[in-house]
């Protein structure tokens, strides 16, 4: 500080060391403005920035060259967005005081930052221009300029300001509320905005925030206060205020509460309902689905019903289709036979004959086959009784069962003259097999029809079965004896053939006794001999011309069965030979007469010798 | 919060409080930078010290008179 006098630097006294002049109101004055500077630095510090421009221009007033009130005044301008002002008191400031100076250093962060400047230079050009655009009424165009400049200088309040007034001109009390909440962000005790906002919440009812401690301590105050007074013509009206609850987090309560109890509501009176409609309907489905499974439950077992029954009826037509190829073969084989028969050829025909089944037969084919077999009964009798013997001595008894059980059945008469011998051979053949109930059966049938010859069987019946293996070597199966034992010059003689005459041995094998090639006749093409007449024959049912023919039987000397009885002599046919046999009584113990060799056997089937 | 009514309303003359053209008057336009010179250089910082100082002045010549 100098003097005022004479510029001398003044000391603590209240006198110049200079010129001696009284500086008490110099000091005075310099006093005022640092009071002031500090108030101004006080309502700065609290963001009273209106305030402290105020204090700070009034400090100015006092004293030009107050530094620091002049520097806080360019800070005070700068952070309500005043950037040109606030360079200006910087500058001054610097002039006033060039070295040591703060405001040196804020216009170089200026004059560093070009583009920064030249920004907040368009945000002021554009605020000017939102100005005359409201003048004019263009306040559409105002709001977006001035929508731009705040977004680009958030500082600058009075763009806030106006941009407000506009929101309230058209009654955007809110979207005006917000824009000056920010302003009082910046400068709380701006008038303007506190206007402003007074207005906003005097048409809306809803109090900003920093007006509400400030009503909570008018309402804690005195009861008095609670009421409104106003004056209406000559009468002073005192009405209760409105109790108006208007706190946000309040309100958020209470929307929280009115969720949280209309949730409440829902869950318990609409959900279960719902619930209980969905669970109903979900009955309902899986109940028609039942029925409508059992129904297709029910028609897929009528279709598998159907099916069975098809495949069924499909096997009866398949098998009655088989059956009937089976019978149309059967008749094609009967016709071929009754072909055959036709032809002559006996031998096909009986063999052919053979092959067929009787059972396959019915009506006039029937008829047809026994007519056949009647007619070729004997020659198949013999077939079948040849290949019984010629297994049974080969010791295969099953098979001799089986062939002599055809032999028997295709002679139900029993009229052949090997009759006797085959249901004997039968029954025995079924006793070595092991079957002992046909056995007693054929022995029964033997003995019914033989009762004269009953004896020879009659030990056997119900007996224990030879269970013979059946082995053609070394076999002692009762029977067979029969055939191994015999007259010396014939012991290997087991049987003979009827058709030819030739003798065979136990085991099957021709015997080369003469027999069979020239005892019947000079020619070995005889195939079978008429018992009637004698008369040679040869396989193809031709006569043979050998002098055979003769009507006497007894000129044949072919036995091929002997009665035991009465000791007559038959031939292959059953034809009684006139031999001289037949006597009766020529030997008590003989029960069986080997009709090939003549040979007479006891019931035990040893031989006796006469 | 009960409902407004007319008799609870502080009584108001029927105008706004703020009035939208005066309010607008009080808006004036900043300064740009290219106004900063001219606002330095004319920019009066006559202070209380000057004044008094010129009280002073005016007295002497005064007082010489």
């Amino acid at each position: 500080m100098k003097c005022i006098y004479c510029g001398t630097v003044l000391t603590a006294k209240d006198y110049c060391p200079g010129c001696g002049q009284d500086v008490t109101l110099q000091k005075r004055i310099v006093r005022i403005s640092n009071l002031l500077y500090n108030r101004g630095l006080e309502k700065a510090q609290v963001r009273d920035l209106s305030g402290a421009v105020s204090c700070l221009n009034r400090s100015l007033k006092f004293n030009k060259e107050n530094i620091d009130a002049r520097n806080l005044l360019g800070l005070c301008y700068f952070e309500t967005g005043e950037v040109v002002s606030a360079l200006v008191e910087w500058v001054i400031s610097k002039n006033l005081k060039p070295q040591d100076n703060p405001a040196n250093d804020y216009l170089q962060v200026l004059q560093n930052n070009r583009n920064r400047l030249d920004q907040i230079n368009s945000t002021i050009h554009k605020y000017n221009q939102s100005i005359d655009y409201c003048r004019q009424g263009h306040e559409d165009m105002a709001l977006m300029q001035l929508r731009k400049v705040i977004s680009r200088n958030p500082k600058l309040v009075k763009a806030y300001q106006l941009l407000a007034l506009l929101y309230m001109h058209r009654q955007e009390w809110e979207k005006a509320r917000r824009l000056l909440k920010k302003a009082s962000a910046i400068d709380n005790t701006n008038t303007t905005t506190l206007r402003f906002l007074t207005e906003i919440e005097e048409e809306t009812g809803r109090t900003s925030l920093f007006t509400r401690s400030r009503r909570k301590k008018e309402e804690s105050g005195s009861a008095k206060e609670k009421a409104l007074r106003y004056v209406s013509g000559n009468q002073t009206i005192i009405a209760p205020t409105t109790f108006r609850d208007s706190s946000t987090i309040a309100t958020f309560i209470n929307i929280m509460l009115g969720i949280l109890l209309g949730a409440a509501i829902v869950w318990f009176l609409t959900v279960p309902a719902v619930r209980q409609n969905a669970n109903d309907k979900a009955n309902r489905s899986v109940t028609d689905a039942n029925t409508s499974l059992a129904t297709i439950t029910a028609t897929v077992q009528d279709l598998q019903d159907q099916v069975d029954a098809a495949n069924e009826e499909t096997a009866k037509a398949r098998q009655e289709k088989e059956d009937a190829n089976s019978r149309v073969e059967g008749y094609k084989g009967l016709l071929q036979v009754a072909d055959l028969y036709v032809k002559g050829d006996q031998t096909k025909t009986v063999e052919a004959l053979g092959k067929l089944d009787e059972s396959d037969y019915d009506g006039e084919g029937k008829q047809l086959f026994d007519d056949l077999t009647l007619m070729v009964g004997d020659a198949l009798f013999s077939q079948y009784y040849n290949a019984g013997t010629t297994a049974y001595v080969a010791g295969n008894y099953k098979e001799a069962a089986s062939q002599l059980q055809k032999a028997v059945d295709s002679d139900p008469t029993g009229s052949n003259s090997m009759y006797y011998d085959a249901l004997y051979y039968l029954g025995f053949a079924y006793f070595n097999a092991g079957d002992s109930k046909k056995a007693d059966d054929t022995f029964n049938a033997f003995v019914q029809r033989y009762p004269d010859s009953a004896s020879v069987v009659q030990g056997y019946i119900g007996a224990k079965t030879g269970q013979s293996s059946g082995t053609a070597a070394g076999s002692t199966s009762q029977g067979e004896a029969s055939m191994n034992q015999g007259s010396a010059s014939q012991a290997e003689v087991a049987w003979t053939d009827p058709t030819t005459g030739q003798h065979y041995d136990a085991y099957g094998n021709p015997i080369n006794d003469g027999s069979g090639s020239s005892s019947s006749s000079s020619s070995s093409q005889v195939a079978w001999t008429d018992p009637a007449t004698g008369q040679h024959y040869d396989a193809y049912g031709n006569p043979i011309n050998d002098g055979s023919g003769s009507s006497s039987s007894s000129s044949s000397s072919q036995v091929a069965w002997t009665d035991p009885a009465t000791g007559q002599h038959y031939d292959a046919y059953g034809n009684p030979i006139n031999d001289g046999s037949g006597s009766s009584g020529s030997s008590a113990q003989i029960a069986w007469t080997d009709p090939t060799t003549g040979q007479g056997y006891d019931m035990y089937g040893n031989p006796v010798y006469q | 919060m009960g409902p407004r009514t007319a008799a609870a309303q502080p009584a108001r003359s029927g105008v706004k409080m703020i009035n939208y053209e005066e309010e607008l008057k009080k808006f004036h336009p900043s300064m740009d930078v290219n106004e900063a010179e001219d606002a330095i250089y004319s920019r009066d910082l006559t202070d209380v010290t000057d004044i008094l100082r010129e009280m002073i002045r005016d007295d002497k010549e005064n007082r010489k008179k």
